[in-house]
């Protein structure tokens, strides 16, 4: 068994060290500050300076961290398979998932269906391949492509078979809330951005930006979290969060620190914005 | 600290069982049959339709390991198809038609939050480029993410060392002393996915002794806004400050057996006991149990499981099975679906997800594991793995934290007649005292 850190570079580069103890005391001192609905922690990650493809540093790292004899980068690189696979179990292709939503809505599918921001349609969700113990029990390239009908409050699955273009089958259920898509996290921010609610949000943005207004999602880096209470605890006013689709975010300022605005729940069925608890903190 | 204490017990623990493993081949019943010594037909790469995702890779020692690949947006990393072959043996050995995380559940001490990493967010929608440095030797492969729209240099493949395989001062065949004794490797893959401030490493080691290593690392840096108090956080600040919140990681892992190129399979517990005093020593007695209906199972002292194939023998006619190894596990008892350390359930395609499962075919069935669990007769077995990690920040967790690891290991059980490791030389001593 070997442990990851030996995949790692011993030595640090000064660039990345001198980080290091930035974010340090700015933890620290993250702790004890503003205490708004939304808190501003003035963490400058590494990542926020060069992106999050780290290779402008690697080459630095490996050539400080080289040992005589040991390899201290990546010997070689596999590009992502392209086109279209009509069997096998490779990674989905961006052809294939293209494919696999316009078969899936193909005939004018789910026509009554609703997206996220009240137009005529579904919301796509997400694409995965199926699983390979499929009864079917043929080698054939399945695919399942996720919907959120919020007409309807419905997650709607369609199975999607790429070998012969065809759906086979078509699965409906509410209360099951899969990861949101990246249109949908943008559609919560944008809620939040303009909510009440998101007022510490919009402080704490102006503050890291040096006076810059927030008002679009744009200027943030967003992640989206599905919030569902029939699967973890969760105050009483958000019990509908489950039947409804809900979505917190972890919030970036675009190359720069972190906001949390974890304790805020976006209802994205009703459009109405809530808080996990009272903001509180022990310092 | 417990996060230091995980982390040597899993380090180590490919070593702890070589020892075992070994002795229990030398000791075993007075078979005839060493494995033979057919010479390896040359391991075909694992049919996965597209060649840039099949890993097949021969250890230095000579076991070859191969698989598919493929990033899915929730479960990050995906392994299928998954086979190991000894240098001796002339086929590989079909082990797992499907093998991927199931959930990872962090609800924090306060009591104020909780996130369900994976079937809330995914690891695939948040996989991150790994750096060239960041995978020595080896070779990082790009996979298309649907959510982020674009190729993502999403998986690390590389071969690293992992100390000893065994060693051994004894006599040669003519009765000279000898030292045997090799170091061993491990196919290790990995992929890393961003979640916020925390970073999650997803990897596998398939090591040349058979053992398959499972866990999940996390770093990153603590929650920059969970701070909490005396009883449910840890000062991490100058004297009694700052209090940043104890949390949980559960980490579920879903495998899908084909063993033997058979999704046919037996599941049995074993349960040691004492049995009164000895001459010499408490007399140990271990029982098996066959698991024929579905089972939502906890851990006790000396209890474990294997899963056993109905397809497949070694050359001594034991058939093959595959035991899975827990180290120590904190399980949550907070929730139904986390109180359990390993559920086994009778195979069903839309259940992917230890809870928060989001598959439409799959919804009167309810969404949790726990539920699946019903009297079921079990043909098929899927078997859920869960361990618990209580993080208790320290403040050595600060910023970047170290990497803490939590996972469990699947080691063969009668899978080749001995380790596939042994030497030459002494491949005749199937079942005999040296």
């Amino acid at each position: 068994m070997t442990d990851q850190g030996e995949c790692r570079p011993v030595v640090q580069t000064s660039t990345k060290g001198t980080a290091g103890r930035g974010i340090r005391r700015a933890l620290i001192g993250g702790g004890i500050a503003v205490a708004a609905t939304a808190v501003m922690i003035g963490i400058t990650l590494p990542r926020s300076a060069s992106g999050d493809d780290h290779s402008g540093t690697d080459g630095v790292n490996a050539a400080a961290s080289g040992t005589p004899g040991t390899p201290t980068t990546a010997a070689t690189e596999n590009a992502a398979p392209q086109g279209e696979e009509k069997t096998g179990r490779g990674p989905l292709t961006k052809a294939e998932v293209d494919r696999a939503k316009s078969i899936a809505l193909q005939r004018n599918a789910l026509r009554s269906a609703e997206s996220v921001d009240g137009g005529r349609g579904p919301e796509y969700v997400d694409t995965d391949l199926a699983d390979s113990a499929q009864p079917q029990g043929d080698d054939a390239r399945r695919v399942e492509v996720l919907f959120y009908d919020y007409g309807h409050d419905q997650l709607v699955k369609k199975t999607v078979n790429l070998t012969t273009g065809e759906v086979e089958q078509t699965d409906t259920a509410s209360g099951m809330q899969p990861p949101p898509s990246a249109d949908e996290t943008d559609q919560a921010a944008q809620l939040l951005i303009a909510d009440p609610l998101g007022k510490g949000l919009r402080t704490d943005f102006k503050a890291a930006g040096k006076g810059t207004e927030l008002t679009k999602s744009s200027q943030l880096t967003l992640r989206g979290i599905a919030y569902n209470t029939a699967e973890q605890s969760g105050p009483a006013d958000l019990a509908k969060c489950g039947k409804h689709r809900c979505v917190r975010l972890f919030t970036q300022v675009k190359g720069g620190p972190w906001i949390d605005t974890t304790n805020l729940v976006v209802d994205l069925s009703d459009r109405t914005v809530g808080q996990i608890a009272p903001a509180q903190h022990s310092h | 600290m417990r996060t230091s204490t995980v982390r040597r017990a899993l380090g180590t623990a490919t070593a702890l069982l070589l020892i075992p493993a070994f002795l229990a081949g030398a000791a075993g019943s007075t078979a005839s049959a060493a494995p033979a010594a057919t010479t390896a037909t040359t391991a075909a790469a694992a049919d996965c339709g597209s060649t840039a995702s099949a890993v097949k890779k021969t250890l230095p020692n000579g076991t070859t390991w191969t698989m598919c690949w493929r990033m899915s947006g929730t479960k990050g990393l995906v392994l299928e198809k998954i086979a190991y072959q000894p240098k001796n043996e002339p086929q590989p050995i079909k082990v797992l038609a499907s093998a991927a995380l199931a959930q990872v559940n962090v609800p924090y001490d306060s009591g104020q939050t909780e996130y369900n990493d994976l079937s809330d967010i995914g690891f695939g929608n948040t996989a991150v480029n790994i750096g060239a440095s960041e995978c020595p030797g080896g070779t990082i492969s790009f996979a298309y993410i649907a959510q982020q729209q674009r190729n993502v240099k999403a998986l690390c493949t590389s071969v690293l060392p992992h100390g000893y395989a065994y060693r051994s001062d004894i006599y040669d065949n003519a009765g000279n002393p000898k030292r045997y004794t090799k170091q061993g490797d491990d196919l290790v893959l990995f992929s890393v996915s961003q979640l916020g401030w925390y970073e999650y490493i997803t990897q596998w080691n398939f090591s040349d002794d058979g053992a398959i290593t499972a866990k999940v690392g996390a770093t990153g840096d603590l929650s920059p806004d969970d701070y909490s108090g005396v009883g449910t956080g840890w000062p991490i600040g100058k004297g009694n400050r700052d209090y940043s919140t104890a949390h949980y990681h559960s980490v579920f892992w879903r495998l899908n057996f084909d063993l033997d190129g058979s999704n046919q399979a037996k599941v049995q517990q074993f349960d040691t006991k004492k049995a009164g005093r000895g001459t010499g020593s408490e007399i140990l007695k271990t029982s098996s149990t066959d698991v024929t209906k579905e089972l939502a199972g906890s851990s006790a002292l000396r209890r474990w499981w294997r899963v056993v194939s109905t397809a497949g023998k070694n050359a001594d006619r034991h058939p093959r099975s595959w035991e899975l190894v827990q180290q120590h596990s904190d399980h949550y008892d907070a929730h139904a679906y986390t109180s359990k350390d390993v559920y086994f359930t009778q195979y069903r395609a839309c259940e992917q997800f230890a809870s928060g499962n989001s598959d439409p075919a799959c919804a009167s069935r309810g969404t949790s594991v726990n539920k699946w669990v019903n009297g079921e007769s079990l043909k098929h077995p899927v078997m859920w793995v869960n361990v618990g990690f209580h993080h208790i920040p320290r403040d050595e967790d600060q910023t970047p934290m170290p990497v803490h690891w939590q996972g469990f290991q699947l080691v063969p059980r009668d899978v080749t007649a001995m380790s596939p490791l042994t030497p030459d030389d002494l491949s005749g001593h199937n079942g005999q005292g040296h």
